[in-house]
């Protein structure tokens, strides 16, 4: 049955996404039921009879009885009936909430296992700024949460923090590595920041998870008309394998064996695997544009070439000058011709056929394979006149899909708790999943929300499971485990970086990167038609040096408005300053070859030799073993002495500046520093120790070495 | 649809399914299963290695990255397509010829065994770079284990101060699925060694911290006795020995003699190369070195990178033989692919279909060039040799056992060097 949308927009925004909404105590809860119809009065128009949904930014989901959604913005409704929607919305909140929490207790009673301690006020602040924006709490946030009174502040702040731009860098840098986003098309050098930033708009405005997975899998286009396209680009050649992982990262689930031979342990065969992969059989990643030189460019290049760079013709190795000098203008051109090549397309009539290697009975290499999907529904509506793609990607994103609204509510809740309710979260095991209640419960809450992912994090942060200690002793993915509290985790690489930045920048999202237009500007050989003329080539060319040169395409949050960043420029006489990587430098951004911004502002992924790499980032190269959460050398080594730590510890930095507010007071100046690193007071035991410590040398060095203490005590890492 | 109806459906289907693999794996057992294509299970079983391997104790990998040219290196060729600025010169090998560029290399042909005739699927630098250093194609499933982290894995650490294998130079694929004490210890820059890395304090002063440090952990590691913050306790212990000077030096090149480290040469890669033989001899197992950038010639050939390329290994074999190291030490030269006749810039393109590996030491007889390529160097024309059975080989020297299963990720069965058949034949 197909349902009819219409949606009412109001007139002004009322502010936060969540802010209207109220989480009470329901004791009524099951009472209420499924809403009944009600009469909702609006400012304009008629009233409507329907039955209550969801709010999901700031507009109310009503289902009339005709089946026909409406979806009015807040803004639009009467008072009365907004303030309806408010506590219906505020009500189903808390059901799920405590839904979520009977699931465990249950369990636990069943196991006969008492759930561990609730978290101390101290605690949560740590943990919960950690999950929701990606770093530990700044000494001044810590400590106005510890000293408010309000009761309802943890929900208070939880509201709050899933709102702001670290929840946006956070969740983008678990995306990132899920999609294996890399800032140039692996193989080609096109860039695919456009993507990111798409990603990150999408968190930002909380666009519906199922909504952009959906625009991800349908992408047509070049990478600058439609970001989306970056998802597919991605594998650009390898389509085969491009299906099996999209498999696992938005269904939970691991074809890759029937890749090659039906699944030993599964029941996937590789008929299976084609058949699916037979949705993408018209999907094209290329086509032949070319954009030629005009007649005579290519000699008047040259002749400005070797004017530019002196080649003498005349030497023995004239030829040889000659091309290298060319080749730094060529490359860009090239480089362009590749970029403007890539485009996701369909082509009607391409087929999917089985493999030369093929050796099963129900079919012969090279026949053509027509398309099904291998589990769940295959109803009516996927069929019809849409594209085989984009009845693979409505039966993917569909809530009817067995398998995607699972896969995302899974990967959330053990972005929370440190272990998925199914395992592994890249093939969920639903038959041996310890709690199936608890997995059908953030399944259908998943739903319930109309996948916001917002809402979804702050549903999980206010349950109690997720405000209670972590358990003590290692569980690995094989024991059962039944969520007496979260998993102790270590922090992500990125959460390490972003908390190193948290304690040497105020404010490290203040950078970020940005795209400046770039694409359209330089790459685009679309955007000018007939052949190119030799002015063009060096205009291109030039665009891009200056745009590959580093941090032109920065900018820097000034009252909420990006302005692109200003490398410092040289005094006359002097040569320009550039770090050794031959990059400008740029005021409160670069410190030596470093940026000092968030994870999610940085290379993508970063090089080989960077402090996220030694804490384990993703090389985005993996879906499933890509990041890394274990100890190593180079990574001790780099907490000890490397320069995040040595930037922190100088009498100079963000943490001894703070620390000047304690005046004389030697214990309130540890307690700042004990507040910024572990988010925490000193015990009596760790008190003795600081007197101790702060006899020993010049007061700099004794903080000094109090704050390198803390970095290197494993509790620096760990989020308990 | 009812959520517990689907949910129930949904089990059903995989209760069929986890029957049908239960019963395979407690009746059956796994590796007689082969109902359907029977490939699946074809796959797990590999035939034990030929005996006589295992002479090469420790193993310098030399990596070129970006697509070393072989026909301005080890498979000169005539045919004025893809001659290029090359010329071909004897050897002291009689038969053998190399490219003019490496005058070095070609007086001690008689150590060298050299494959003309190898061949890989990617064309693509990252995934030719993977293949290289894994034996596998990289896939966005799995990551597979450097050729270090085998070794470490099967023959356990070799030094308790030093790691058992160390990249210079340069980033490549770490332990795959073993877990992080496998991982190769990376060194950027062959001069500083770890300077970098190492306290910036007095020692004093860092011993105290330290200390400190260690007396805060104690509240944390009680409260959580979790195997996880142990392991992050072993770290600090383990890093603190990085800080003694007997490791220090074994990473300092500058202990070497002037004149050794002036013959090495004063480049990045020979430094690196002088590095890498110091922690042989330090008893660190596998050292890779990665040259500088610089072999993606698309637009011109640069010889004096192939000098340099032909000084440096020449002065590391010598060195190695004049220790008395050679015996037991494997040198290994590749990179990722190799070129394609001369373009229209001068320069030579990507080309998987022919590429030359060279190898030295380890049990290595000299003096052998195996398989070539076609005359425009563009196909393997005979004794093809693949990227796993290259990989094979040197597990074969190691003496890794080619036929254990290792269980990645999913429970799939791996193998060191992927299942190739090691090349026995240039083994003296």
């Amino acid at each position: 049955m197909k349902q009819k949308l219409t949606i009412i927009f109001g007139k002004r925004s009322l502010g936060g996404v969540l802010s209207p909404v109220i989480l009470v105590p329901v004791i009524l809860a099951s009472l209420l039921g499924s809403s009944p119809a009600l009469e909702w009065r609006l400012l304009e128009g008629p009233p409507l009879e329907a039955e209550f949904q969801r709010i999901q930014n700031e507009a109310a989901y009503l289902k009339a009885q005709s089946g026909d959604l409406k979806v009015v913005e807040l803004a639009a409704m009467d008072p009365a009936s907004r303030q309806d929607a408010q506590r219906l919305w505020g009500e189903h909140l808390s059901r799920a909430v405590q839904r979520i929490d009977e699931a465990i207790l249950n369990k636990l009673k069943e196991e006969g296992i008492a759930p561990n301690a609730a978290l101390t006020d101290e605690q949560f602040v740590r943990r919960v700024y950690l999950d929701l924006t990606g770093t530990i709490p700044t000494y001044e946030q810590t400590s106005s949460f510890l000293t408010d009174r309000d009761p309802r502040k943890r929900f208070n702040l939880i509201s709050k923090l899933v709102d702001g731009e670290g929840f946006v860098s956070h969740h983008y840098n678990y995306f990132a590595e899920l999609l294996r986003i890399q800032d140039y098309v692996p193989g080609t050098y096109v860039r695919t920041d456009v993507f990111g930033d798409w990603i990150k708009q999408g968190i930002r405005e909380n666009r519906p998870y199922n909504e952009m997975v959906y625009d991800m899998v349908t992408a047509d286009g070049r990478i600058w008309d439609n970001p989306a396209v970056g998802f597919y680009l991605r594998d650009y050649d390898t389509k085969l394998d491009h299906v099996q992982y999209t498999a696992k990262v938005f269904l939970g689930t691991d074809i890759a064996c029937a890749q090659c031979h039906d699944d030993p342990f599964q029941d996937w065969t590789q008929m299976d695997y084609y058949r699916l992969t037979a949705f993408l059989s018209e999907v094209e990643s290329k086509d032949n544009f070319q954009r030629p030189l005009a007649k005579n460019a290519q000699k008047e290049i040259e002749q400005e070439v070797i004017k530019r760079h002196n080649v003498d013709m005349d030497a023995k190795d004239a030829k040889y000058e000659l091309n290298r000098a060319m080749r730094r203008y060529q490359q860009p051109i090239r480089w362009m011709q590749d970029a403007s090549k890539l485009v996701v397309r369909e082509e009607k009539g391409q087929k999917t056929s089985l493999p030369d290697l093929y050796d099963y009975p129900d079919g012969k290499p090279g026949d053509t394979i027509m398309p099904i999907v291998p589990f769940g529904d295959d109803p009516e509506y996927i069929k019809g006149k849409n594209s085989p793609r984009e009845q693979y990607a409505r039966w993917m994103t569909s809530p009817e899909n067995p398998r995607f609204a699972l896969n995302i509510a899974n990967r959330m809740w053990d972005r929370f708790f440190g272990r998925g309710v199914g395992v592994p979260l890249h093939n969920v095991d639903v038959e041996s999943v310890d709690n199936p209640e608890l997995l059908a419960a953030i399944e259908e809450e998943m739903i319930g929300t109309g996948f916001d992912l917002k809402t979804f994090a702050l549903i999980l942060a206010n349950t109690k499971a997720y405000q209670r200690l972590a358990s003590r002793e290692k569980v690995t993915e094989a024991d059962p485990y039944h969520f007496q509290g979260p998993l102790l985790r270590r922090m992500s690489a990125e959460q390490v970086w972003d908390s190193m930045m948290t304690l040497m920048v105020e404010d490290p999202l203040r950078f970020r990167k940005g795209d400046g237009g770039y694409y359209n500007e330089t790459v685009n050989l679309l955007n000018e038609e007939g052949p190119m003329t030799a002015k063009e080539f060096f205009a291109r060319a030039a665009g891009y040096q200056r745009y590959s040169s580093g941090l032109t395409n920065y900018v820097q949050m000034k009252n909420g408005v990006a302005v692109p960043v200003e490398p410092v420029v040289a005094k006359p006489g002097e040569e320009m300053m550039m770090n050794r990587r031959n990059k400008p430098t740029v005021d409160g951004l670069t410190y030596g070859d470093l940026l000092l911004t968030r994870a999610s502002e940085q290379e993508q992924p970063s090089g080989n030799d960077h402090f996220l790499r030694k804490f384990g980032q993703s090389e985005r190269n993996f879906v499933v073993g890509a990041s890394s959460r274990g100890g190593s050398v180079p990574q001790i080594m780099e907490m000890m002495n490397g320069f995040a730590t040595e930037m922190i510890t100088k009498p100079d930095s963000m943490l001894f500046k703070k620390m000047d507010q304690a005046g004389r007071d030697r214990m309130k100046k540890a307690d700042i520093v004990f507040l910024s690193i572990l988010n925490r007071k000193q015990d009596e035991f760790e008190r003795g120790m600081i007197y101790d410590q702060l006899k020993k040398g010049s007061e700099e060095d004794a903080y000094g070495g109090l704050i390198w203490a803390l970095l290197n005590t494993p509790e620096f890492f760990f989020i308990k | 649809m009812d959520h517990t109806k689907r949910l129930s459906q949904q089990m059903d289907e995989l209760s069929r399914r986890q029957f049908v693999s239960d019963v395979a794996k407690s009746v059956l057992g796994v590796s007689v299963l082969s109902y359907g294509g029977g490939k699946a299970f074809a796959d797990t079983e590999v035939p034990p290695p030929p005996p006589g391997g295992g002479k090469a104790k420790n193993v310098i990998f030399l990596y070129m990255p970006g697509g070393m040219t072989h026909m301005d290196t080890w498979d000169p060729k005539t045919h004025p397509d893809s001659k290029g600025p090359t010329e071909a010169i004897s050897t002291n090998v009689p038969g053998i010829k190399i490219a003019n560029h490496m005058p070095m290399l070609a007086k001690q042909m008689d150590k060298l065994a050299v494959i003309r005739s190898m061949s890989t699927t990617t064309g693509d630098h990252a995934g030719g770079r993977y293949h290289m250093h894994t034996g596998y194609r990289m896939r966005p499933g799995t990551s597979h284990p450097h050729l270090g982290s085998w070794a470490q894995h099967f023959l356990g650490r070799r030094n308790e101060m030093l790691p058992d294998s160390v990249i210079v130079g340069g980033g490549n694929p770490g332990p795959g699925w073993f877990d992080a004490t496998l991982a190769p210890m990376p060194v950027g820059d062959p001069a500083k060694g770890i300077k970098d890395m190492l306290p910036k304090l007095e020692r004093s002063k860092f011993d105290q911290r330290v200390e400190l440090a260690r007396d805060f952990a104690y509240r944390f590691r009680k409260e959580f006795p979790h195997d996880d913050v142990k392991a992050y306790s072993d770290f600090y212990e383990e890093t603190i020995k990085f800080f003694d000077d007997k490791t220090v030096k074994a990473f300092d090149v500058s202990q070497e003699s002037k004149g050794l480290r002036d013959k090495y040469g004063n480049s990045r890669f020979g430094q690196s190369a002088l590095l890498a033989k110091r922690l042989i001899q330090h008893d660190v197992r596998y050292v890779e070195v990665s040259s500088l950038g610089g072999w993606d010639m698309h637009g011109g050939i640069n010889t004096e990178r192939i000098n340099e390329l032909d000084a440096v290994t020449a002065t590391l074999i010598e060195d190695l033989e004049a220790e008395g190291m050679l015996e037991e030490t494997m040198v290994v030269m590749c990179s990722e692919f190799g070129r394609t006749p001369i373009n229209e810039r001068g320069g030579r393109d990507h080309n998987p279909g022919a590429f030359s590996v060279m190898l030295a030491g380890g049990g290595i007889a000299g003096g052998i060039a195996h398989g070539t390529s076609d005359e425009r160097g563009r196909k393997v024309a005979e004794d093809g040799v693949s990227v796993k059975d290259l990989h094979s080989t040197i597990a074969w020297a190691m003496g890794l056992p080619l036929d254990e299963r290792t269980h990645g990720s999913g429970g799939r069965p791996f193998f060191v060097g992927n299942k190739g058949k090691p090349l026995t034949k240039i083994f003296a």
